[in-house]
C-alpha cells in the first residue's frame, strides 16, 4: 500500500501543553495558558497551512460548531443549524439560527469579511459593524503575540457594545489569522467561550484582569480541538478515497468532492450527471461502505458527511 | 470605501462653507434622503451624501433633537434609518384616511401567532396549532404573509416538506425593533406572569 498523503497525517499538539490547560485543573496562570496557546497553535498552523482536500468540510464542521456554541436552546441543536442551511432554497431566508450560522460558514470560507454582512447575520444591529471594523484596524497589525491581540480585540468589541457576543468571537479569530498569517480565519474562540452572559462565568467576561490568560485558554483548548477534528477528517478522507475507484457513477468524483468540501451534503444537491435518486444511492453506497456517514439518522431528507 | 460613481456632482465635503453651515447643509441631505424613501435607509445609502469620515451619529442626533415637538421622528430599523408618524397621531391618520380599525389591526389570535413565530422561528403551521392547542388556518398564515410581517423560511424536514415561517424585516420595523436580539426576555415575561410558559 502507497503511504498515506502529507495532508492526512495527524498533528496534535503535544500532550505537556493540552495538560496545562486542561479543564478540571484549576485556572491556569497567565503565562502557562499562553503557553500551551503558543503550542497547540504552532501545531494548528501546521494543518491550516497544508490546506487539505477535506479542509472545507473540516472548517465548516468548526462553523458550525461555533454556531451551536453561540446560540441558546433548541435553535441551537447542530442538526437543526444543518436543516436550517440545507433545507433553505438559495437566496431564501433560513431564520435567525441560520443567518447565523451562514455568517460563521462565511467567516470560515474566508470569502472577504464585510463586517456589515457579518453583523447582520449575527443578528447584531449595523451600527456594531462599524464597531467590529474599527477594532479589528486597531488589532490587527498589534505587536501583541496573536492570542494576546484577539483577546485585546474582543475587549474592545465588548467594551464598545456590551451585547456583543458572537460578533466580538468573530472579530477576535479574524485578529488573530491575521497576525498569524492565515489567508482564512477558523471559528475557534467561540468554540470555547460560548454565551457570555451577564454574570456568568468568572473570567470568562472580556474586560476583566483575567479575560487574557482565558482567552490563551480558550485558543490552547480549541486549537487542540480543531487538530483532533482534522484527524478524524484525515482518517474520514483516505476511507473515502480508498473507495472512489469503486464508484462508476457518471458524476463520482463531484459527489466526493461535495463531500470533501462541506460538513453536509444533501442528496438534492445538483450534481452535473447525478439525478436526486442517483445520487442518494451513491451516499447510501457510501455509507454502507463506511466511507461517508448519514448525519441525521432519518429516513428522509437525509444529509451526508464525512 | 470606494464611492459609488455619481451623476450628480454633489459636492461632498462642502470645504467653502463655514462649519455651522456645512453641519446644517448635511442635516437637511439627511433628512431630505429619509423623507424621500419609501422604505428605511442604509447608513451606507446616507455615508454618500455628506462629508468624507463624517459622524453620521451625530448627525442623526442632531436631526432628532430638532424634530422633538413635530409629529413624527427619526427612528432607526432593523436596515436602516426611516421618518415615522408619531404612534400618538395614529387615530387621527386613521380617521383621516378612514382607515377601518377592523382591517388594519391584527386580531388577538393573529398578534398571538406573530409572536410565536417571532420567538421560534422557523416554525411551522402544524408546530404552531400544536402550540395554540387550535388548528391555525393557512388564512391567518396568508393573513400574516399579505402584511408582508413573515415570509416563508426553510422546510421541515417532514413528510410533505411544509414550509417553516420567520418573521421579516418588515415585521421589526412595524414594531420598532433594531433587531430580533430586542424582543422582550421571554423568561422575563413569564416570570411577570405576561407570558405562559411553553409546554416544550
Amino acid at each position: 500500500m502507497p503511504p498515506p498523503p502529507l495532508s492526512s497525517l495527524p498533528l496534535r499538539p503535544p500532550a505537556w501543553a493540552t495538560a496545562l490547560v486542561a479543564r478540571s485543573s484549576p485556572e491556569p496562570p497567565g503565562l502557562f495558558a499562553a503557553f500551551a496557546a503558543g503550542a497547540a497553535l504552532a501545531a494548528l498552523d501546521v494543518l491550516v497551512r497544508r490546506d487539505a482536500p477535506f479542509a472545507g468540510a473540516w472548517r465548516q464542521r468548526l462553523a458550525l460548531k461555533a454556531a451551536a456554541a453561540t446560540l441558546e436552546g433548541k435553535a441551537g441543536d447542530e442538526a437543526s443549524l444543518r436543516d436550517a442551511i440545507a433545507l433553505t432554497r438559495p437566496g431564501g431566508d433560513s431564520g435567525p439560527a441560520g443567518r447565523a450560522y451562514a455568517a460563521w460558514r462565511a467567516l470560515a470560507a474566508g470569502e472577504a469579511p464585510r463586517f456589515a454582512d457579518i453583523a447582520a447575520g449575527l443578528g447584531a444591529p449595523a451600527a456594531d459593524a462599524l464597531a467590529a471594523s474599527a477594532a479589528f484596524d486597531a488589532h490587527a497589525r498589534s505587536a501583541d503575540p496573536a492570542p494576546l491581540a484577539a483577546a485585546a480585540a474582543a475587549a474592545t468589541v465588548f467594551a464598545a457594545l456590551p451585547r456583543a457576543g458572537s460578533l466580538a468571537y468573530v472579530v477576535a479569530d479574524l485578529v488573530l489569522a491575521a497576525r498569524l498569517g492565515w489567508r482564512t480565519a477558523l471559528p475557534l474562540l467561540a468554540l470555547e467561550v460560548g454565551r457570555v452572559r451577564p454574570g456568568g462565568n468568572i473570567g470568562l467576561r472580556p474586560g476583566e484582569a483575567t479575560w487574557p490568560t482565558a482567552c490563551c485558554a480558550a485558543y490552547a483548548r480549541a486549537a487542540a480541538r480543531a487538530c483532533d477534528l482534522h484527524a478524524e477528517f484525515g482518517a474520514a478522507a483516505l476511507r473515502l478515497e480508498a473507495v472512489a475507484p469503486k464508484l462508476r457513477a457518471k458524476g463520482a468524483r463531484a459527489a466526493i468532492s461535495a463531500l470533501l468540501d462541506d460538513d453536509a451534503v444533501s442528496s438534492a444537491t445538483p450534481i452535473v450527471g447525478l439525478s436526486d435518486r442517483g445520487l442518494r444511492r451513491l451516499f447510501d453506497r457510501l455509507v454502507e461502505l463506511g466511507a461517508a456517514r448519514e448525519l441525521t439518522g432519518r429516513s428522509t431528507f437525509r444529509l451526508y458527511g464525512l | 470605501m470606494a464611492r459609488p460613481p455619481s451623476d450628480l456632482d454633489l459636492d461632498l465635503d462642502l470645504a467653502d462653507l463655514p462649519a455651522e453651515l456645512r453641519w446644517r447643509e448635511w442635516m437637511d441631505r439627511i433628512e431630505a434622503v429619509l423623507f424621500a424613501a419609501p422604505e428605511p435607509v442604509t447608513r451606507e445609502i446616507l455615508a454618500r451624501v455628506v462629508g468624507h469620515g463624517c459622524p453620521l451619529n451625530l448627525l442623526i442626533e442632531d436631526i432628532r433633537h430638532e424634530l422633538r415637538g413635530r409629529p413624527y421622528e427619526l427612528i432607526k430599523t432593523g436596515s436602516g434609518y426611516a421618518l415615522r408618524t408619531r404612534a400618538r397621531h395614529a387615530a387621527a391618520i386613521r380617521a383621516g384616511f378612514a382607515i377601518d380599525p377592523e382591517v388594519r389591526g391584527l386580531t388577538p389570535l393573529e398578534a398571538g401567532v406573530l409572536a410565536a413565530i417571532a420567538y421560534e422561528q422557523p416554525v411551522t403551521r402544524a408546530a404552531l396549532s400544536e402550540r395554540f392547542g387550535r388548528e391555525i388556518s393557512r388564512d391567518l398564515i396568508a393573513s400574516l404573509r399579505d402584511r408582508a410581517l413573515i415570509a416563508r423560511g426553510p422546510r421541515a424536514p417532514q413528510p410533505g416538506a411544509p414550509f417553516a415561517y420567520v418573521t421579516t424585516g418588515r415585521f421589526l420595523e412595524m414594531f420598532g425593533l433594531e433587531t430580533l436580539g430586542e424582543l422582550p426576555d421571554l423568561e422575563a415575561l413569564q416570570d411577570a406572569g405576561l407570558a405562559q410558559a411553553s409546554e416544550a
